[in-house]
């Protein structure tokens, strides 16, 4: 008891001890580890762009390309950039199927469309480009309490003349008389001349829709909006011979989990499974976009080639998303550059989670290891049991900074954690020799042996960091996760975990 | 046990270093790039059936033309197997041309795969997606093919597809690393020894390490992927240790001769580095037999290049110091 009461009083120890509160258990216990891809299972995308991007370029196509993956409905995707030529896009999907239309889907451009009355007025070829010039009107003002935003942009002459006949005189004004009741509707990749089919209950759900697709107590009945989507709705709750009928050789849209898509496929040449991650299905469905009212002017019938889309809301930070939404919607059928698919790579679940497992068994293994090679060269338990102590500090203390930092644990990362404790060891291995080297006992107290011994572990660290320096700021991927966690266990190791074994085993050896 | 540094002939330790030089210059050659590297696709499945390796490659093989096929089973913890190869032939030659921006035949190659898909754009646009779609369907189609053979369903299918322009951006990245790493390092040291000759002795070991390393996987038959730049960077780190550690005894120290001095550092070092080994060896053993790839390559890696650091660290890098010390006796008499 007097030995760790002394032990106590020493200040690396306590700081060894706050760490792992603060570092360790802290936040494990509170946020827990994120595991990469290699255990959870998942695909990675790296898309290739053909040419460099300045970053605020590079945040207009991660916005596109999150948009557009939005709008196909899948769930858990992170796109990210690796470098200026590449992003990285990563989901939870592991499906073959799914991920190749996830692959043609970010390969091809975005399909742009506004339709007006179940007709297509406008498409992402007619725009020329978004003005995105406040001098031009774009941006955000308030007005008299609320916030308007207003997106203008350049259509063809084509385009122009075509949309002014489609609306010419379709108005009627709304209380303030600055919009129309009529709305224009906006897609991204909206299918086909296709079958929406729904069972009774999710039809009941969702009769109506508000027109902001949240909240809005001005709504629109699900038939309409499927009319004016130019698609059909159908609602059953069976497979029976009318619905058949109904969707033989068609393109059907279904809820993920609502009908068998196998069953399907025997009658429809094309379904399509989209899982819920709008407030209403029928959103994600028919990939609707937004709802745009009609102005007065615009439906005076001069073909107006630099037309803008408006709207109001109530905060100033409601406005700015749709500001930037509407952006974006009109500029995803054109990315400002052409892109490829560099690499596709799935990992099944069931892989992932045996991974995991091995992983940590392996781990523990190489921890034995060390161990019994200490052991072997000393056979001191005394010198053996700090070595176990101060790894096993290090390792939880590196996983708890990955936590903080919210990096995913991956399989090489399990490499990086187990050469950042082998590196540990060595350390260590320095320090005792150094303390028990016979030729300078008489010379040098045991404190002065350790001083020596760091000069030496600060220039073998020093290599170390140095070594995985450059794979940080390199577009590796995968690599980057290797030297975080081997540089982060080598720092752990300097600051934290080697002060307290060095006092340990000074106060040893008194 | 003698100690072999008072030996006259101390300067014949360098013959061993010296002929494991040529050994690995000879593997280094035959040292193969990974499918992220060169561009590829790797398929990998578990399987409970057990798989024949060599019916499933000429299976593939007379139903699909794929440059380099390659096919193994893996048993253990997770058995299934792998199956590897550059790209199906013709769509290697699309790729060509579409580097060659001559759109028109990759179109043509391409519709093969696809049928006609009516798309609309300029030439090169349709080249592109063309192009994508017909590396879709093929895979697809070879997806399928494997799944019926084995019987193992679709789902369960890992595939990785890497294009080859990115893994050429892959591969100089990995250059680059590895010489800013190793800059970086050399500043460290000098700066630590002052000494050229010294400085000299420590970073020969962390090459001579790194190109154990890397020779290993030539012996060993590992392909160089981005993965295995982990163990390389690490080797160049890693092996730094033991030579810094021994070269500040034997420089800094004042008891004994520089001999003596070198060979008590020999039990310390060579405990640092078989802990290092045996942690790397155990992670190796269990990593193999759960058929975890990328550990499993990383750890043996790593406990070549180690091997490859007792070499160079208690061969080399103690007989260039002391040749130093005895060069800088002489002139001081």
């Amino acid at each position: 008891m007097s030995f760790l009461g002394e032990l106590w009083k020493e200040r690396s120890i306590k700081i060894l001890i706050l760490a792992i509160v603060l570092l360790g258990l802290l936040p494990l216990g509170l946020k827990g580890l994120q595991f990469g891809m290699d255990f959870t299972g998942g695909t990675l995308i790296q898309v290739k762009l053909d040419k460099k991007l300045e970053p605020l370029e590079m945040q207009t196509v991660l916005n596109v390309l999150q948009t557009r993956l939005n709008a196909y409905g899948l769930k858990d995707i992170s796109v990210k950039p690796a470098g200026q030529e590449y992003i990285i896009v990563a989901i939870a999907e592991t499906n073959p199927q799914s991920v190749n239309q996830l692959q043609s889907l970010l390969g091809q451009q975005g399909k742009f469309e506004a339709l007006f009355n179940g007709k297509i007025v406008l498409s992402g070829t007619d725009i020329i480009s978004v003005i995105s010039d406040p001098q031009k009107g774009y941006g955000v003002r308030g007005v008299s309490g609320n916030y308007e935003w207003i997106v203008p942009f350049l259509l063809t002459n084509d385009a122009a003349n075509r949309f002014a006949q489609a609306v010419v005189g379709q108005c009627t004004p709304l209380t303030g008389g600055e919009q129309c009741k009529e709305v224009v509707y906006m897609f991204i990749d909206r299918p086909d001349n296709a079958v929406i089919l729904v069972n009774q209950s999710m039809y009941d759900a969702e009769k109506n829709i508000p027109e902001d697709f949240e909240t809005s107590t001005s709504t629109i009945s699900i038939d309409d909006l499927v009319k004016n989507s130019a698609e059909e709705l159908v609602v059953s709750n069976f497979l029976d011979n009318a619905t058949i009928a109904k969707i033989q050789n068609r393109t059907v849209v279904i809820a993920e989990g609502s009908f068998d898509q196998k069953a399907l496929e025997q009658y429809a040449p094309k379904v399509i499974v989209k899982s819920k991650t709008a407030k209403f299905w029928i959103i994600n469905g028919l990939n609707l976009e937004n709802i745009v009212h009609l102005t007065p002017g615009i439906t005076a019938g001069n073909p107006i080639t630099q037309p803008s889309i408006t709207g109001r809301s109530s905060s100033i930070e409601d406005a700015v998303k749709e500001l930037n939404r509407v952006n974006i919607l009109l500029k995803s059928g054109k990315l400002p550059v052409s892109v490829s698919i560099g690499s596709v790579s799935t990992i099944s679940p069931a892989l992932g989670a045996d991974f995991l497992k091995y992983s940590a068994i392996a781990g523990a293994f190489a921890g034995l290891a060390i161990v019994m090679i200490i052991f072997i060269r000393y056979r001191n338990i005394k010198i053996a049991s700090p070595i176990i102590l101060t790894s096993f500090s290090e390792v939880f203390l590196i996983l708890g900074m990955a936590s903080i930092i919210g990096w995913q644990i991956d399989l090489v990362s399990v490499a990086g954690i187990v050469a950042a404790v082998g590196t540990g060891v060595d350390y260590q291995i320095i320090i005792i020799d150094e303390i028990l080297r016979k030729e300078q006992e008489a010379v040098l107290s045991t404190a002065a042996k350790i001083k020596k011994a760091f000069s030496i572990i600060f220039m073998a660290a020093g290599t170390i960091i140095f070594a995985m320096f450059p794979l940080i700021f390199l577009g590796l991927g995968s690599l980057k996760g290797f030297a975080i966690t081997t540089i982060l266990g080598v720092l752990i190791g300097l600051f934290i975990t080697r002060p307290a074994y060095a006092t340990i085993v000074r106060k040893m050896t008194q | 046990m003698r100690n072999i540094y008072e030996s006259k002939h101390y300067k014949l330790l360098l013959i061993i270093p010296i002929i494991l030089l040529f050994v690995m210059a000879y593997y280094s050659t035959q040292v193969k790039f990974g499918i992220d590297l060169q561009g590829g696709i790797l398929l990998t499945a578990p399987s409970n059936t057990s798989i024949d390796a060599v019916q499933l490659q000429s299976q593939i093989s007379s139903n699909f033309d794929l440059e380099e096929l390659n096919v193994r089973t893996t048993s253990g913890a997770t058995p299934g197997f792998y199956i590897e190869f550059i790209g199906e032939k013709s769509l290697l030659t699309a790729q060509e041309h579409l580097e060659a921006k001559d759109y028109q035949k990759v179109i043509d190659i391409s519709k093969k795969f696809t049928g006609d898909l009516n798309l609309s754009g300029d030439l090169a646009t349709q080249a592109d997606n063309y192009f994508s779609k017909a590396r879709e369907n093929f895979k697809n189609n070879l997806v399928s093919f494997i799944s019926q053979q084995t019987g193992v369903d679709r789902a369960q299918f890992s595939v990785n597809d890497t294009g080859p322009s990115l893994g050429a951006y892959f591969l100089g990245q990995a250059r680059t690393a590895i010489i800013i790493a190793f800059i970086l390092i050399a500043i460290l040291i000098f700066y630590y020894f002052k000494t050229p000759i010294v400085s000299f002795a420590v970073m020969q070991s962390a090459a001579f390490d790194a190109l154990m390393g890397y020779a290993a996987l030539g012996a060993v038959g590992i392909p160089l992927s981005l993965a295995m730049i982990a163990p390389l960077l690490m080797l160049i780190g890693y092996s730094v240790d033991t030579d810094i550690m021994l070269t500040d005894r034997m420089l800094k120290r004042k008891e004994g001769t520089p001999a003596i001095r070198a060979k008590s550092a020999i039990s310390t070092g060579l405990t640092m580095t078989f802990a290092a080994i045996g942690a790397m060896l155990s992670l190796f053993i269990v990593s193999s037999y759960a058929n975890i790839t990328v550990l499993s390559h990383i750890s043996l890696i790593l406990v070549i290049g180690l091997f490859g650091d007792i070499m160079a660290t208690w061969c080399t890098n103690v007989v260039l110091v002391l040749w130093h010390l005895e060069r800088k006796a002489k002139k001081v008499v």
